[in-house]
């Protein structure tokens, strides 16, 4: 019954509460989809990687190894030698390597040297691994495998020619023309820096970098074992054994043939996500802010409703309400409102994501999912009833106090 | 016009025993006082008195709704200040009606949800559905009157509305506290004659509050509250 009174007198002043359920609910939506996106990006960030124990690379600091090895963000300083690859390959403790050779891109897209065996080892996400929309992994030497975003915006297909520039500008002045590559494989979307990356072998790498004629002369003699590169760019590593990662770990950072630095995955990961850390925070304290706004909003609707409410208080008293009840139902209609502005923006968000989500992959590479239902939003969600029962708390006690001084007196 | 008269202690045959009742406003320097008063249950008596002799005090001391800072207030031999202020809510809300003079419904709530309220804080969980009709019948509304908000309702169907729902519960105690002072005369003898009758039958003792003297007419009992009760400093008797 109180609620159909709550419900009731809400309905019964209703541009008020329509301007503040309006209110509530733009600065919920905001506070849902910071959260939301914060929580899809951090998902996202940390599923790029999974199932490798190390990254190897010439030293540079464990950022910046991880940012251009995984992410394929800024430039690697040095490269290692294929020698140390090929020790790591016959290394004891080590189950798998994939090398990794950076330096080129096509249309902004990153070029990445790579062998047969990263479509067998890489993981990401829950240790999944690479699988193909279309086509399979690279044969010949002129092959391709690109990644989903690589496809989707530039509209490319299976057995579509592809030629690769100098650099990792989106704007090159040196393309590699006298090579082109035939597109061998589309993967499926995995919501990770692979959807953005050209995939090509070793021997690619070394090919396209070779004077025209030596190259032709090379492919006319089908001496594709002369295409060796002399360095890489780092390699992912699978250990036979996890317990042995600090041990190797501490071994290659002391090689004495090359300079070298093993780095664990999920440690510099952490170490990333500190640093954005302050915008992270940022970003939360200006949606509280907003929220903060609404909430003065609410309270101050409800305050404003007293003196008219007085003889409404008057008469629930005199049919046996007691002041604690007045005090219940005006957090109840906060709560009605608050409730609903909860709802709607857990819709809202939900359905633009939805309908959003096609744009904000070919647009912004972003994967965020459309079911914003995770534990950060439950708790989100017991935050802003907590903090709409506090704003509701100054309305109520002023109910209360009215309550305590009816009389049977409109005076 | 008959004075009841006063009596010494609380007796069960009384609805009302007012005892050394002393109550002051915090923005008053005055206080209201009432030695002694009683009134035999059954009875329903016009109290009359001009505009701030206290009418609408003693009506809220009554209902429980203002606490008198002394004396006992004992209805129907529950004495009110041994109660607690939760259990004088829930007393009231069970045993005494109440209609006012202007302010007696929510104005956005059906007629039946103003009625059903009633019953909600009195706690009756049985469907009043059945009751509602026969007092509609009785108070001559409509059953399309059900559902209807109070704000669709001409000034004298909100009147008998606020009987209905008063009287919902059965009460013990009718408090009437100028309920005509909106109506013109026929409107008003027509309402008068419909509460008589309503609360007569459900043999609910009455106290009603007006300043008109007209409507003495319809009472056998009158008493003016200035003979009980009065304005002064605390220790003087009346």
């Amino acid at each position: 019954m109180l609620r159909t009174v709550a419900w009731q007198s809400l309905k019964s002043r209703k541009k008020t509460v329509v301007l503040t359920f309006l209110s509530l609910l733009v600065s919920i939506t905001v506070l849902i989809a910071v959260e939301h996106i914060r929580f899809e990006a951090k998902r996202s960030f940390n599923r790029s990687i999974s199932g490798t124990d190390l990254i190897v690379g010439a030293p540079s600091g464990e950022l910046n190894l991880l940012l251009y090895s995984v992410f394929r963000l800024g430039s690697p300083t040095n490269n290692i030698q294929l020698s140390s690859y090929n020790m790591l390959k016959e290394h004891k403790s080590i189950a798998w390597t994939i090398p990794i050779s950076l330096g080129d891109s096509h249309r902004g897209f990153r070029v990445m040297g790579t062998s047969s065996e990263y479509f067998t080892h890489y993981r990401f996400g829950e240790e999944d691994s690479l699988k193909f929309t279309h086509g399979q992994p690279f044969e010949s030497l002129f092959d391709v495998v690109i990644g989903s975003e690589v496809a989707q915006s530039l509209g490319y297909s299976l057995g579509d020619s592809i030629v690769i520039s100098h650099g990792i500008g989106s704007t090159s002045f040196k393309n590699h023309e006298h090579a082109p590559f035939a597109i061998r494989g589309i993967l499926t979307p995995t919501g990770t820096p692979v959807d953005k990356t050209v995939h090509v072998s070793l021997a690619a790498i070394e090919a396209i970098h070779l004077p025209p004629s030596q190259l032709e002369q090379i492919v006319e003699q089908g001496r594709t074992d002369l295409l060796t590169p002399s360095t890489i760019t780092a390699v992912l590593v699978g250990l036979e054994n996890r317990f042995a990662t600090f041990t190797l770990q501490r071994q290659l950072n002391n090689f004495k043939d090359d300079r070298l630095m093993a780095v664990l995955p999920g440690v510099a990961m952490t170490q990333l996500w500190q640093l954005m850390g302050n915008i992270e925070n940022l970003l939360r304290v200006t949606a509280f802010l907003v929220l903060l706004s609404s909430l003065f909003g609410l309270s101050t609707m409800l305050i404003a409703s007293m003196n008219e409410r007085r003889l409404e208080i008057a008469v629930l008293r005199t049919l046996g309400a007691s002041p604690a009840i007045i005090f219940q139902l005006i957090v109840y209609e906060a709560i009605l409102i608050g409730g609903l502005a909860f709802g709607a923006a857990c819709a809202l968000v939900s359905v633009s994501l939805a309908t959003l989500s096609d744009w904000l992959i070919q647009h912004y590479g972003l994967f965020l999912s459309a079911n914003i239902f995770s534990l950060d939003v439950a708790i989100l969600g017991v935050c802003v009833f907590v903090a709409i029962v506090l704003a509701a708390l100054a309305p109520a006690i002023e109910a209360y106090k009215n309550a305590l001084n009816t009389q049977l007196s409109p005076s | 016009m008959q004075l009841t008269t006063p009596s010494p202690s609380p007796s069960s045959s009384n609805a009302v025993d007012v005892a050394d009742v002393v109550y002051r406003y915090p923005s008053r320097q005055s206080a209201f006082l009432c030695d002694r008063w009683s009134l035999p249950k059954g009875q329903h008596t016009f109290l009359h008195g001009n505009s701030g002799s206290g009418k609408s005090t003693l009506l809220s001391l009554l209902s429980g709704i203002a606490q008198p800072q002394h004396g006992t207030i004992t209805l129907n031999n529950t004495q009110l200040n041994t109660l607690t202020p939760k259990q004088q809510d829930s007393y009231r809300a069970r045993h005494i009606g109440i209609v006012f003079q202007q302010f007696n419904l929510i104005p956005y709530l059906t007629v039946r949800q103003n009625v059903e309220l009633a019953s909600y804080f009195a706690k009756r969980s049985v469907d009043i559905t059945d009751q509602l009709l026969v007092m509609l019948a009785s108070l001559q509304l409509p059953e399309a009157i059900l559902s209807k908000t109070v704000s669709q309702l001409s000034v004298g169907q909100q009147q008998r509305v606020a009987i209905m729902r008063a009287l919902i519960n059965s009460p013990q105690l009718l408090l009437i506290d100028e309920p005509t002072s909106a109506l013109d005369a026929n409107a008003r003898d027509g309402f008068m004659q419909m509460l008589m009758s309503a609360s007569q039958s459900f043999e609910s003792t009455m106290i009603f509050v007006s300043h008109d003297p007209s409507l003495r007419q319809f009472f056998k009992h009158h008493l003016a509250v200035t003979d009980i009760c009065r304005w002064g400093e605390e220790g003087l008797s009346c």
